[in-house]
């Protein structure tokens, strides 16, 4: 993970996968409209300063946090939080758009 | 060979199932959710498509709420385990499985419980309103074998549901799953239990629990889950709560190529069970010609699954499915059945009697030479040892 980059927890391996496929899917969807996609994302370890429920997170770049967010309103798979590293550690990050 | 002991295990499974579990294993079979590589991130990917596959098949919305077990059994001890308190009342019928009636006898004992038995008659169909009947305000749980497996009478579980109020609803589903449409949240079902290597033609060693919203279980077992691996406390997510241990990840894949299968075809379950009761009903009908066969359950295939049960006037139901095995090739399945109560009802206690349970992949050239075969030990004179059933 990358100074700069956010992290997004979730409460069981079940919701990241819910999570990373509605971003697969996004992603899907923009390539073959010829478009970028919107939201580009990794699956990692939780890195060990956080705590949380799950054993893996979500990665993205910062800017995309309410973007990805946003696509999983209304769905069950919403993560519980964000988080950014910085040169001082992680420090939690608004995820509202 | 003709296999008719279907009830069991279907011994038939679609190619893709063996194709999917041997090229998952040759491939890089790895634990999910336990780690951030590659192979775990495929492996937790290919458990998350299948278990979202299930719940949709199931009616079940909420794709966590389908909790992954060894089998029909597991997931029946979870749910009788992980529901009911001490003193709790449960109504539960006299076509259960020793699946349901094992634990609730335990919980009995040990959690003083108390249960009461609704009655089917003696051809294994259940009146909804003497299910109603025996609910009290202690009631916390019904408990109802959608198909009896002895049988194969289906259990009006709609009009039950009707009746039995806000109390919920525990289905075995163990026969019916894959062989019946089912549809969880829809039917007012609050938990149903089901196996994945009968009718849905997967593999042993995995099934699983439907968990309708707002119900919460205690696990059944703790463990490791991939998941806040500082705390000795188990967590609270679903399916993590209830999933502790690395999961049957194989039989998961295979189970997960059953279902793709069954969603290639065009009429998919309607259509089997259509397949199924056609050739039941055939079967039905030569045994009815035969004087010598004493059958048992309704006298038609109305809503019931392919299931046969029957006795051969003067002979013990084990010597029967013997001499059908090693003199005809035709595979059935002798005695109780692990359903003792259900044969008490019946009128087969404690002799028991013969089941014949047919699939999708038994044909209707199977038919004639079974009833030959039946006819055949049924005119020959029966072994000493043979006692009357």
């Amino acid at each position: 993970m990358k100074r700069g980059e956010c992290v997004l927890l979730f409460p069981s391996v079940h919701d990241v996968m819910a999570f990373d496929r509605l971003l697969r899917r996004q992603a899907g969807a923009a390539g073959a409209a010829g478009q970028r996609p919107r939201v580009r994302h990794d699956m990692v370890p939780t890195p060990r300063e956080l705590s949380s429920d799950c054993g893996m997170a979500i990665t993205l770049p910062c800017k995309d946090v309410a973007a990805a967010v946003s696509l999983a309103a209304g769905r069950a798979c919403a993560p519980q939080a964000a988080y950014r590293l910085t040169d001082g550690g992680f420090e939690r990050q608004d995820m509202a758009p | 060979m003709i296999y008719l002991d279907n009830a069991a295990t279907t011994v038939w499974k679609p190619p893709a199932v063996g194709a999917a579990m041997a090229a998952f294993l040759a491939g890089a079979p790895g634990s999910p959710g336990r780690s951030g590589h590659r192979v775990a991130l495929d492996v937790a990917r290919q458990i998350f498509d299948v278990r979202v596959a299930l719940a949709e098949f199931f009616g079940l919305d909420d794709a966590r709420r389908l909790i992954f077990t060894r089998n029909a059994t597991e997931a029946l001890n979870l749910a009788l385990h992980g529901w009911l308190r001490a003193d709790d009342h449960v109504v539960a019928t006299s076509l259960e499985h020793n699946a349901v009636m094992r634990p609730l006898r335990h919980l009995r004992e040990t959690r003083g419980i108390r249960v009461t038995w609704v009655a089917a008659d003696g051809e294994g169909r259940l009146d909804p309103a003497a299910v109603a009947a025996a609910v009290r305000p202690a009631t916390r749980l019904v408990v109802v074998n959608q198909a009896s497996n002895v049988v194969g009478t289906l259990a009006p579980l709609a009009e039950i549901r009707a009746r039995i109020g806000a109390v919920p609803l525990l289905v075995d589903a163990a026969q019916s799953a894959g062989a019946v449409p089912i549809a969880v949240e829809r039917e007012g079902i609050d938990m149903l239990a089901f196996t994945g290597h009968k009718a849905l033609h997967g593999p042993t060693g995995i099934g699983g629990l439907c968990l309708a919203p707002g119900i919460e279980l205690d696990p059944l077992v703790l463990g490791g889950t991939g998941s806040r691996s500082e705390s000795d406390a188990q967590p609270e997510a679903l399916p993590d709560r209830l999933e502790s241990g690395t999961p049957n990840t194989v039989g998961i894949v295979g189970l997960g190529a059953a279902l793709a299968w069954r969603d290639s075809l065009a009429g998919g379950t309607a259509d089997i069970a259509a397949q199924e009761r056609a050739l039941a009903a055939a079967l039905l009908a030569g045994l009815r010609e035969i004087p010598e066969v004493k059958l048992h359950g309704p006298a038609t295939m109305e809503a019931r699954l392919p299931v046969l049960a029957f006795n051969l006037v003067g002979r013990a139901c084990s010597d029967i499915a013997h001499e059908l095995d090693r003199q005809h090739g035709v595979m059935t399945r002798p005695g109780l059945h692990c359903a003792p109560r259900a044969h008490q009802t019946l009128g087969t206690f404690p002799a028991g009697c013969v089941r014949l349970s047919l699939a999708c992949s038994n044909r209707e050239a199977d038919i004639a030479p079974v009833l030959s075969a039946i006819r055949t030990l049924a005119r020959q004179p029966a072994p000493a040892r043979s006692e009357a059933p």
